[in-house]
């Protein structure tokens, strides 16, 4: 299989699932530094609404994006349950809001499918791949050019890639 | 093995050199940083060889050699001055100091330890 | 055994710009018509200490320096010499160079080639212009190969094998060398050693000779050193003879006073020999400074070194373990001073060495008080090295961080515990309450290892107003004031910069010429005074000089030129302030010392920079007076909270002027419905934060709060909901995870563990200015 598009990072082929909505999603769990809790954000002045603001992680300011929001979601809540992700995208800390974290699955190249041109609210550019496991679809999301692109507005300039990109 | 070589001077680098050079090779070293807290340390401890800068704040190196051949665990001890000075004025007043011997800076380690083996093994 | 020198290049860098300032500061503050011997001692050891570690660690191109340096330095100390002006700064100028060439060995740019050459022909001139006695200093030939007179060589050429051995080759070798040098051919190729040795009087350089030899061997194989002046060593004859020495062991046979024939330094070729002591042979430190008497085996090797024979201790190398109670015998120092007896050169009552060590010991008064700071300095110096570590920044930096954690940690647990029950809690809030002490404690210390005390910029003071005094023709004296006073580190490298900016206006545009100022009935040297002392938690820098002050009319009328609004009735302190606007000058002369009025405004933006500010006070004819207020420290920053719409803002103290609440009456809706509140006279514009950051705060003025904060762009009052309190808080980057914030400087962690953000006050208003000035013109 051939996937131009992505950002050619090895993988370690084990992926963290999560839903966003109706819809299941995996990231490379090398990027994921841990999982947290929704409490104590301080708003950032003149965000865009997807950018929750800062949170206190042992003393690291780091931002927060609700996916959720990103991706026109309705129907959210912020309670218990809601889940934090915290990602490391180049020397960057990041958090991400999703609605839920399932698993951590296995996934091989060969278990990939290139995504449709339409169908999920992620733009195909950070979409590695589709996988299926246990009858479930799973959206696989090149989470560091998903966080870095412009869209996000989470670095300066945005489109300067903050690892290896292709 | 195991001897012991005090070494005094003024300058942390050279003071650094000779004891890393000297503990190298298995001597014990003790450092001093002037001619005054050298011949404390020489009480303290007597040295098998004392290594001695000459000029140094507080009391130079020609003045603790002649205060340390005073005492009598330092009368027979060889001493050595390391000395930028080679003229010979320098070296008359080494040895009416009661100075072994004397070694010229600039000196590598290689320098020091064949000196030091020949004066202490 | 071979040892990596490297290890030990930091700590020499470390200690000579140790060595570099100090010797600056002695030159500076010595005397030229009465120099203390103490003061030129101290320069001289410096020099000499900075050539020692040099040549140790392989710096050789600072050995040359500091060698020429020492030269002249030590006949002023032996008083050969008379100290005169031009010398000290041909010094300062040869620390400049040092310095330069420090730097580059520690990875900057090269050291100037042509102002090495330029300061060691002038040490040289110097001292040889004074005394025709004087032997003119070798300079190494790659800083000055112009300038050295004929200087003797010592060259050891190792030549391949296919031309050692063809002695025509030779023959051409030699004429090509003749054409620059007198040669001298110590010893030709041999197939036992394929070495070429020549002694060589030329004056061409080090680079120039290996050139002329480029077609025979490679630079690497060759060596060039020094030649002692005179070849020939003498020995003593007018000691005891053998006799004197009975037990040394035959076999070696080192006495000293052996008649043997002199051995020149030609024959040292082995590198080594051992060497006797004669007067008059002067050795130059490179050179082989060991002679070996005629048929002595080989017992010592190297060159450099020497033992005396029979000297205390010495025999030990010589006979081994037997022979102890001769060892002692000879070498009781007794034995020795009848010899030294005979030498012209032992000052020293021989056979009381210990008395004149005594001396310096018992009565350390002379010692100290003579030598006054010098003295301190050095004590400074040596239990700096032998008590402190370095420790990298950075490392500090993590330590601050974590102390930082910890604080809010505590504040956290602090907070949980309010809610236990004080009795069955007993111990817990005991241990709490210890707990907050130990991390305020903490804290504070960890903090004290970034201070460092400001006179680490005052020190360079005063060479920059001698030099610029000089070139003014004025008359300066400094003087400094609370050099202990501590700073944080990153605030001390940024300081220094504005500083030497007031300080040159002072100069240049303050202090008056000896001539205006004896006129005016004023001493005609100036002073300028450097000040810096501790107030609450900020850190007040004064640069005050007694010059003319600043001239009213002159400023106002140049206000006026530049289109400033200002008027002639306007409070002195504010006129001063105008000089801070950019591109005001109001120098009559624009001179090359401080330039054509970019300055003062960069000094304020500077100064601001680092969440400090600047005042200004003149009077005329009196002088002026700079303030300068800096936080203790850059990352901590004293901040006012205010809450907002549910947040929390921190607003930087240093901005903050007065918090008031706001009448309805006060407040002016204007063109646009911007805002503009009455305060003390002044209309000043009125900015929400909530409005300037999204958020829902009061509409109602009245129930909120107004704060009047001062940026470099006015005053302006910022509307908020409440006020919380005030407290020093750790700044944090917001850049780091995210992106900046406009109107946000950076952001905090509250005692609560949330994250707060600082006001860029700047920002704000600027934001706000341009809103009103927008809907002004809608």
């Amino acid at each position: 299989m051939d996937y131009p598009e992505t950002s050619g990072i090895a993988t370690s082929g084990e992926y963290l699932t999560f839903t966003l909505g109706a819809e299941e999603y995996a990231i490379d769990i090398l990027k994921v530094q841990e999982i947290r809790g929704y409490d104590a954000v301080t708003k950032i002045a003149n965000a865009p609404p997807f950018i929750k603001g800062v949170i206190n992680l042992r003393g690291v300011i780091v931002p927060l994006v609700d996916l959720r929001i990103k991706f026109n979601l309705g129907n959210f809540t912020y309670d218990e349950f809601t889940v934090v992700i915290i990602l490391n995208i180049g020397k960057r800390v990041m958090g991400v809001v999703v609605d839920g974290v399932s698993d951590v699955i296995q996934l091989s190249s060969d278990n990939l499918h290139a995504a449709p041109e339409f169908g999920s609210i992620l733009d195909t550019r950070y979409i590695l791949g589709l996988g299926t496991v246990e009858e479930r679809m799973i959206i696989v999301v090149d989470i560091e050019r998903l966080m870095t692109s412009q869209e996000m507005s989470l670095v300066e300039s945005a489109g300067q890639p903050l690892a290896v990109a292709t | 093995m195991g001897k012991v070589v005090l070494t005094v001077d003024d300058s942390a680098s050279i003071r650094q050199m000779v004891a890393f050079t000297l503990k190298s090779a298995g001597y014990e070293v003790i450092e001093a940083v002037d001619g005054e807290d050298g011949l404390n340390k020489a009480k303290g401890k007597v040295a098998d060889l004392v290594l001695t800068d000459q000029n140094m704040p507080k009391m130079d190196g020609l003045t603790l050699i002649k205060s340390l051949r005073g005492l009598p665990d330092y009368r027979t001890k060889p001493i050595l001055m390391l000395t930028t000075e080679s003229g010979d004025a320098m070296k008359a007043a080494g040895r009416s100091a009661g100075a072994t011997g004397w070694l010229v800076k600039p000196f590598d380690p290689q320098k020091l330890l064949e000196v030091v083996k020949k004066v202490i093994g | 055994m071979s040892i990596d020198m490297s290890q030990f290049y930091q700590v020499f860098f470390e200690e000579t710009s140790e060595h570099l300032a100090n010797m600056e500061n002695l030159l500076l503050s010595l005397d030229v018509d009465d120099p203390s011997l103490e003061d030129l001692n101290a320069v001289f050891r410096a020099a000499h200490s900075i050539k020692g570690g040099s040549g140790t660690f392989g710096f050789t191109d600072m050995t040359s320096v500091t060698h020429v340096l020492e030269s002249l330095l030590d006949r002023l100390r032996k008083e050969e010499l008379a100290l005169r002006a031009d010398m000290v700064d041909a010094f300062l100028a040869a620390g400049d160079v040092l310095r330069a060439q420090l730097e580059h060995h520690q990875g900057g740019p090269e050291a100037d080639a042509d102002e090495i050459e330029t300061v060691c022909a002038r040490l040289n001139q110097l001292a040889a212009g004074e005394s025709a006695a004087a032997t003119p200093a070798p300079v190494a030939a790659a800083s000055a190969p112009t300038a050295t007179p004929a200087r003797k060589i010592r060259l050891e050429c190792t030549l391949p094998p296919n031309i050692a051995g063809v002695a025509e080759v030779i023959d051409n070798l030699l004429d090509a060398l003749r054409d620059i040098a007198a040669v001298d051919v110590k010893q030709r190729p041999n197939p036992a050693d394929t070495r070429l040795i020549l002694v060589l009087t030329t004056q061409a350089g080090d680079s120039e000779l290996k050139d002329s030899l480029a077609f025979y061997s490679a630079p690497e194989g060759i060596s060039i050193q020094p030649e002692a002046e005179e070849e020939a060593y003498g020995f003593f004859d007018d000691l005891p003879s053998e006799a004197a020495s009975p037990t040394v062991d035959d076999s070696y046979g080192f006495f000293v006073d052996l008649p043997n024939e002199p051995v020149s330094a030609a024959e040292e070729d082995d590198g080594f020999g051992l060497f006797d002591d004669a007067p008059g042979v002067p050795i130059e430190p490179a050179q082989q400074a060991f002679v070996l008497p005629g048929d002595s085996p080989a017992a010592i090797e190297g060159p450099g070194y020497g033992i005396y024979v029979d000297a205390p201790g010495g025999l030990g190398l010589f006979d081994g373990a037997p022979g102890a109670e001769h060892v002692l015998g000879i070498g009781a120092p007794g034995l020795f001073s009848g010899k030294a007896k005979s030498e012209a050169e032992a000052t020293e009552t021989p056979g009381e060495p210990v008395s004149v060590g005594r001396r310096l010991i018992d009565n350390p008064s002379i010692e100290t008080a003579k030598a006054g700071r010098r003295d301190s300095d050095k004590a400074v110096t040596a239990t700096n090295t032998d008590t402190s570590i370095r420790v990298a920044v950075e490392k500090v930096d993590q330590l601050i961080n974590l102390v930082g954690e910890l604080v809010i940690t505590q504040a956290m647990l602090a907070e949980a515990a309010n809610n236990l029950d004080p009795v069955l809690a007993e111990k817990l809030l005991a241990g709490i309450d210890l707990l907050s002490r130990n991390t305020r404690d903490m804290q504070e210390s960890v903090m004290s290892i970034r201070m460092l005390p400001m006179s680490m910029v005052f020190s360079r003071f005063p060479r920059v107003v001698r030099d610029l005094a000089g070139k003014l023709n004025k008359q300066v004296e400094i003087k400094t004031i609370g050099d202990n006073t501590e700073l944080d580190k990153g605030l001390i490298e940024k300081i220094t910069d504005p500083m030497t900016h007031l300080v040159r206006n002072s100069l240049d545009h303050g202090i008056e010429t000896p001539e205006k100022r004896i006129a005016a009935g004023k001493n005609p040297k100036g002073t300028l005074t450097l000040k810096a002392s501790h107030q609450g938690g900020s850190v007040v820098i004064e640069v005050i000089d007694d010059g003319g002050g600043l001239n009213r009319a002159r400023i106002l009328e140049k206000a006026k030129e530049k289109g400033l609004p200002v008027s002639d009735n306007m409070a002195d302190f504010d006129v001063w302030q105008l000089i801070f606007a950019p591109g005001f000058s109001t120098a009559d002369v624009v001179t090359d010392v401080s330039g054509r009025g970019v300055g003062m405004d960069v000094v304020k933006r500077n100064i601001e920079g680092l969440g400090g500010r600047v005042e200004l006070e003149s009077s005329p004819g009196f002088g002026t007076r700079t303030v300068i207020r800096l936080p203790l420290t850059l990352a901590i920053l004293d901040g006012m909270s205010v809450g907002v719409g549910g947040e929390t803002f921190i607003v930087p103290i240093t901005t903050v002027i007065e918090s008031l609440q706001p009448k309805m009456d006060d407040i002016r809706t204007m063109a646009g419905d911007s805002r503009m509140v009455h305060v003390r006279g002044e209309y000043l514009p009125l900015i929400s934060l909530a409005e300037a950051f999204g958020l829902d705060g009061f509409d109602d003025i009245t129930k909120g709060l107004l704060v009047v904060v001062e940026a470099e762009e006015g005053k302006a009052a910022l509307f908020v909901d409440e006020l919380l309190g005030q407290q020093q808080v750790v700044i944090k980057s917001l850049e780091a995870n995210y992106r900046k914030v406009p109107g946000i400087s950076g952001a905090t962690i509250m005692g609560d563990g949330r994250v707060a953000m600082i006001v860029d006050v700047s920002a704000v208003t600027r934001m706000g200015l341009s809103n009103i000035k927008r809907r002004q013109a809608a």
